[in-house]
């Protein structure tokens, strides 16, 4: 990638992530979403978190361990997840700023977690990367919610 | 025999054969050396005819044994006798009797924790199971060809009371 | 072509002794838990169920972990001869694991936790016997061990993707299938323990991800009760985890085996496409072999009941074909030096092979429906494990110490050793197998008929198993007071 294009392409990913996580708490305030639905509507915002991250580190890739990185890497979809509290949804539903702020807290953790695995080592962000969208992914098909069959 | 011991003899001749094979090799490093240089082609010819043998019995095993699952199909869901099964710490809610020689559907769930249900004949001998799940029913199709007195006991570990949770039913 | 130098440093084998010693620690106190489940189970001793449930629960996370460590510590080692890695990151997941298993045993004593150590959802929350804390303190102490877990297999991972060129590099994917221009390009293929650090590390990830995802909902259920939690969801999770975490300790322990038996047959193990190949598998088939769990949940889609078959059967090929097969080939009219270090490596490989035949038959669905959940479970596995992976683990620590001594154990002794480890052994897993086949069940403090009476010659077997450690563990001391009577 050109240095302009990496620029427009973070560009466009950040406001993405800014509006995916915006967005749809203000503007659809009276909608109540199940709590699958909305899990996998955080896995959305996640994975652009994610994307943004990965394209970020792209620049300049790390060759040698950097153990603080790797702290940022793993502390950050760990928190994530933790943050990820189905019994929370109702009430920030209700909340539309505070639900807002909630989302571009996800966005910044899946950043986070991204940019910090490719600095810790080059490579490293794509794992952290899709363990933390499998995570989020599969929090939707059972946690806080029983699909009897 | 019954099946279960039919697998054990598999299981124990084959473990002999392959620690004999083991011991067989480790033999080898008492007599007359050989360079690897030697030895490796004779050793991959070998593997190759190993690869192969092993494909075959595996595919061989496969297509045997998984026209046998224990699911039940629909047109058997439909034309069964459905029996409730409940487990609860640390007993079995089910009917006293079932009727021999007809097909049974097993409708087993749990109140609280994951239970099994293990069926074990009157000579008390295993002879299927079902786990019982809190919020699922698993549909356990059977069908008695001998009367008499049957036992149910708890196969996943379910708390303390685990070991004596039992339960019984009779088929007449 | 010639090879790199290895690095050797006083850092890296301590990090190795570390991880190791602790391992062996862990185990030689589970061990004796084991004996005390058996003689409760054969009614020698008496041991109340919330004892027995505890205690159970205790071997069972501690020993995994045990073996993790092992595992972790080798092939850390190994991996940095290969490209040098941080000693920090190596010592923080090993204070995360410690910590963890310091809390697992706090929960279990005097917290008496006993959901086992699979931690099943509800169990740990519903009919306790045990106080509120424990359940929390349990699961923290198993997130702690993931986590650590999760930091070891990131740093592996990172190692194979910088060290061999990417994903790419790390499978030796040119050279399994552009071989004449990965020859010419004078790039060296991965030797054979990085495949088992590629393995362990992605596969690793995949289960760490799935731990983590079913332990934060099961540590906010402990917090927030109301939350519910779908029963067959966190049974898949849990699964995912336990088998794949507990399966790994096999795939990583094997790489001091690569490494370990060619010193001793004063021959080379090499990568070939083969070898790759078979890893390739190994990373596919241990991801997808958990489904074995769950046959006996017919609610389970069924598909992947078949694919769970399928892979099971699959599983076995790598092992038998190439790996064991090749250690076989090693040895095979070698001028191998018979010591403690290359007999138990060597062993281990065939108590794998017989573990996982016992495996084998248990993953056919048809079969499971009258075995699973029977003592037939922790026999197989008790097989791979104890007479697989721990073997392989001794063979390398006898490895090192008589490499560093230059000494070795005198024949009486490897013979005395063998008698008990691989006797008292076999008495112990065969009466385990016996018992599973007559339908006894797995988990029960107290056992139907004939569980008692086989579980009393299974407490025999133990015993001789633990005298055949015992000399074991005064053989390992006086080679590694020799090493140090010669170190300058
Ligand atoms: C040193 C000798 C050992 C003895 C005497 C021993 C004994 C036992 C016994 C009696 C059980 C309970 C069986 C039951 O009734 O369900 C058990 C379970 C278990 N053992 Fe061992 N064991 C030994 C070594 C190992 C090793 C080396 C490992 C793993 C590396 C291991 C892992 C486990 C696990 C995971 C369980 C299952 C616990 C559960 O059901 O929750 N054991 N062992
Ligand atoms: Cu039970």
């Amino acid at each position: 990638m050109t240095a302009s294009r990496r620029t427009l392409v973070i560009a466009l990913l950040a406001a993405a992530c800014v509006v995916a996580s915006v967005v749809p708490p203000i503007e659809s305030s009276s909608i109540r979403l199940d709590v699958q639905t909305h899990h996998l509507a955080h896995a959305v915002i996640i994975a652009l978190g994610l994307a943004l991250g990965l394209v970020i580190a792209s620049g300049r890739p790390v060759r040698e361990e950097q153990p603080a990185w790797l702290l940022a890497a793993l502390a950050s979809p760990l928190l994530a997840m933790l943050l990820m509290i189905p019994a929370t949804y109702d009430f920030t539903e209700t909340h539309p700023v505070l639900h807002a702020l909630d989302h571009l807290v996800f966005a910044a953790l899946s950043l986070l977690t991204a940019y910090g695995g490719e600095h810790y080592l080059r490579g490293v962000g794509w794992a952290a990367a899709i363990a933390l969208e499998l995570m989020a992914v599969g929090a939707a098909f059972g946690y806080g919610i029983i699909l009897t069959r | 025999m019954d099946f279960n011991q039919t697998v054990l003899v598999v299981f124990l001749v084959g473990s002999v054969l392959i620690v004999a094979a083991m011991i067989g090799v480790a033999a080898t490093t008492r007599g007359a050396p050989q360079p690897q240089s030697q030895v490796q082609p004779r050793g991959y010819a070998l593997r190759a005819r190993w690869f192969w043998a092993l494909g075959a019995a595996t595919a061989l095993a496969l297509l045997i044994s998984l026209p046998f699952v224990p699911y039940p199909s629909s047109a058997q869901l439909a034309g069964a006798q459905h029996v409730k099964v409940t487990a609860q710490q640390y007993g079995f809610v089910l009917p006293a009797t079932i009727p021999a020689r007809t097909p049974i559907i097993f409708d087993v769930t749990a109140l609280d924790v994951n239970h099994g249900f293990g069926i074990y004949g009157p000579d008390n001998r295993l002879i299927g199971q079902v786990q019982a799940m809190p919020d699922y029913v698993n549909h356990l199709p059977f069908t008695f060809s001998k009367p008499g007195r049957y036992t149910v006991r708890c196969l996943e570990y379910c708390g303390v009371g685990h070991a004596y949770m039992q339960g019984a039913f009779e088929v007449k | 072509m010639s090879e790199p130098a290895l690095r050797e440093d006083a850092a890296a084998s301590r990090v190795m002794w570390i991880y190791m010693l602790t391992g062996i620690a862990i185990f030689a106190l589970m061990a004796l838990l084991g004996l005390t489940m058996r003689m409760g189970q054969a009614k020698w001793i008496a041991l109340d169920p919330t004892m027995f449930y505890a205690i159970m629960t205790l071997h069972g996370a501690g020993m995994i972990t045990a073996m993790a460590l092992c595992g972790m510590g080798g092939l850390w080692y190994l991996m940095n001869r290969e490209r040098a890695l941080s000693t920090l990151v190596a010592y923080w997941a090993y204070a995360l694991m410690v910590a963890g298993v310091v809390a697992v045993l706090l929960s279990v004593f005097p917290g008496k936790f006993g959901a086992g150590w699979t931690f099943l959802y509800p169990l740990p929350f519903v009919g306790a016997a045990w106080p509120s804390w424990a359940t929390g303190l349990f699961l923290l102490g198993i997130a702690l061990v993931n986590i650590g877990w999760i930091v070891w297999c990131t740093q592996m991972f990172g190692c194979v993707v910088a060290k061999y060129g990417g994903i790419r590099g790390a499978l030796a994917w040119d050279l399994v299938f552009h071989p004449k221009q990965f020859a010419a390009s004078g790039r060296h293929e991965p030797p054979p323990q990085a495949f088992a650090a590629l393995v362990a590390a992605v596969d690793g990830l995949l289960a760490g991800a799935a731990g983590m995802l079913v332990g934060i909902a099961l540590i906010v259920h402990w917090l927030s009760p109301s939350i519910p939690l779908d029963p067959l969801w966190a049974k898949n999770l849990t699964y995912f985890f336990g088998h794949t975490f507990a399966n790994l300790t096999i795939y990583m322990a094997i790489a001091l085996v690569y490494v370990g038996l060619p010193r001793y047959a004063n021959r080379e193990w090499h990568t070939s496409q083969v070898l790759a190949v078979a890893w390739w598998g190994t990373l596919l088939f241990v991801a997808f072999a958990y489904f074995h769990h769950l046959y006996m949940d017919f609610v389970q889609p069924r598909p992947v009941q078949y694919i769970g078959e399928v892979v099971s059967y699959l599983a076995a090929f790598p092992p038998a074909v190439v790996t064991v097969f090749g250690g076989a080939l090693l040895i095979f009219r070698s001028q191998l030096r018979w010591t403690m270090g290359s007999m138990f490596m060597f062993a281990g490989m065939a108590g794998w092979i017989v573990g996982g035949f016992g495996a084998v038959i248990d993953a056919t669905i048809d079969i499971n429906s009258t075995l699973h959940n029977t003592l037939w479970v922790p026999a197989h596995f008790h097989t791979y494990l104890l007479e697989g992976v721990v073997l392989f683990v001794l063979g390398w620590i006898f490895h090192q110490l008589e490499e560093r001594s230059s000494a070795q154990s005198s024949p009486l002794m490897r013979w005395l050793v063998a008698l008990g480890v691989f006797g008292g052994g076999a008495i112990f897993l065969l009466a385990f197998y016996v018992a599973g086949a007559d339908g006894v069940p797995r988990r029960y403090a107290t056992q139907p008929p004939p569980g008692p009476e086989i579980s009393a010659w299974a407490s025999i077997g133990i015993i001789i198993l633990l005298i055949g450690f015992l000399i074991c563990l005064v053989e390992a001391v006086r080679l590694a007071r020799l090493r140090r009577a010669v170190a300058p």
